[in-house]
């Protein structure tokens, strides 16, 4: 009875130690791929966003506290990293991933449709945020060019890579 | 968890947004020298390294692809000269590569005599901002003597500044990001403008040349330089050339568009000058 009781201990500890390093990796892989691979991704100046792309499809796979905390995680190393010391993108993930969630919760299905469809929604409010934020602090204009030749096909982009991480995330059961 | 917890979850991210804005305004107060606050350091200490392979490892298998894809071509166009054609395209590229570093190190030698003064290090770009393309991150920080405000040029064209510095990275800001304004000097004739950031030019890598003299004798194809007024950049760094002079409609003063002589989307070494501030 005992030792069952510390086989089943043992068992708990290594599979959350397991869950633990496989998140870390892919927090670290998510944010290489933003910074690093996608600028050699990218087709006439556009490049898709899998940071973003991932936050989504886990808070629609997976409603949990932790998915908030690993969406905050992930955003603030995006902040980071780019040199960025207002924390834009960290606070941005989070209620995107909180609005996925709300909306699976009362109004959508969890499926890999609705993970396209929020994707293609978070894209076009993210990038429209940042661009009210430069019209607002730099004065910059030109919402129209950004909106047809930046946003609309980052957002085509992002739907494209989607089925990637979404499938991938189910292989590896990244939904810890 | 939204049903029953919906809302402690919406009141904690509302605590969480209130303390992140405080951190965050704290750090922007308390870092405005450019140089990364401790957190920022840590995070990119562990990132920096990783970038760099991941960087070296992509251009690697660019090139690679760049091969095959010529290859193939090259099989296609004349399947009967394969071996041929790919051992003179493979001797061509080598002769090319060989003569573009031989041009390179002979006018970074010729900008180093010029310019005594200039303590240069040689650095790669290893990452590009999510948001804004023309800002990166490259390979050497504070251990090479890299500060804040250091100038970032590649060849004898100017590229950016550098705007915040870490162990072993550094974040430079071109020319063309958003925030950026250059004095400048028209080669020809040695008269004195601003080239400014206008946001729809620079997604097409260009600068907007304003506060042009009266009577102003510029034509397309001008030289643009650095005047070295406003010392934060050195006199005499090519900045680009003059593609078109129109008139703003709205003040009635005229300006140009500059092409850049930097290729920023293809940009992949840079040399950092350590200016002796």
């Amino acid at each position: 009875m005992e030792v069952s009781s510390r086989y089943k201990k043992t068992a708990v500890f290594f599979d959350r130690t397991w869950k633990f390093l496989l998140e870390v990796s892919i927090i670290f892989l998510i944010i290489i791929c933003q910074t690093t691979v996608c600028s050699h991704i990218e087709f006439f100046g556009v490049r898709p966003s899998p940071a973003l792309v991932y936050c989504v499809c886990r808070s629609i796979k997976k409603e949990c506290f932790s998915t908030l905390v690993v969406v905050a995680v992930i955003g603030f190393f995006l902040d980071t990293v780019c040199g960025r010391q207002w924390t834009v993108s960290t606070l941005l993930y989070v209620y995107i991933a909180l609005g996925c969630m709300i909306l699976c919760e009362n109004l959508l299905k969890r499926s890999f449709k609705t993970a396209i469809f929020c994707v293609a929604v978070a894209t076009i409010l993210y990038r429209l945020i940042i661009c009210g934020f430069c019209f607002i602090f730099l004065g910059e204009s030109g919402i129209s060019h950004v909106v047809i030749f930046e946003i609309f096909p980052e957002m085509l982009y992002n739907m494209a890579i989607t089925p990637i991480i979404y499938f991938a995330g189910k292989i590896y059961n990244a939904d810890v | 968890m939204m049903k029953k917890g919906y809302k402690i979850v919406v009141f904690a991210i509302g605590i969480f947004t209130v303390i992140m804005l405080i951190v965050s305004s704290i750090s922007h107060v308390l870092y405005q020298n450019g140089k990364a606050n401790p957190i920022s350091e840590g995070v990119q200490f562990i990132f920096t390294p990783v970038q760099k392979t991941a960087s070296k490892i992509l251009i690697g298998i660019d090139s690679i692809v760049n091969k095959v894809m010529n290859t193939n071509t090259s099989e296609e166009e004349n399947r009967m000269l394969k071996t041929e054609i790919k051992m003179l395209r493979q001797e061509v590229m080598s002769v090319e590569g060989l003569k573009r570093e031989n041009e390179n190190l002979r006018d970074l030698l010729e900008f180093k005599h010029e310019t005594p003064d200039f303590d240069m290090v040689a650095s790669e770009i290893i990452a590009k901002s999510d948001e804004n393309r023309y800002i990166f991150k490259v390979d050497k920080g504070t251990d090479s003597g890299i500060k804040k405000d250091d100038i970032v040029v590649q060849r004898r064209m100017l590229v950016g500044r550098v705007t915040e510095t870490g162990k072993n990275w550094a974040i430079v800001t071109s020319i063309i990001s958003n925030k950026n304004s250059v004095g400048v000097r028209i080669s020809r004739t040695q008269e004195l403008a601003l080239a400014e950031n206008d946001f729809d030019l620079s997604r097409q890598c260009k600068m907007k040349l304003s506060f042009l003299p009266e009577k102003v004798s510029l034509v397309s194809g001008d030289t643009i330089e650095t005047s070295g007024i406003g010392e934060i950049y050195p006199k005499g760094l090519l900045i680009g050339t003059v593609s078109e002079i129109k008139t703003d409609n709205t003040n009635n003063m005229d300006y140009a568009i500059i092409d850049m002589a930097v290729d920023f989307d293809q940009i992949q070494e840079v040399m950092i000058i350590r200016m002796k501030r």
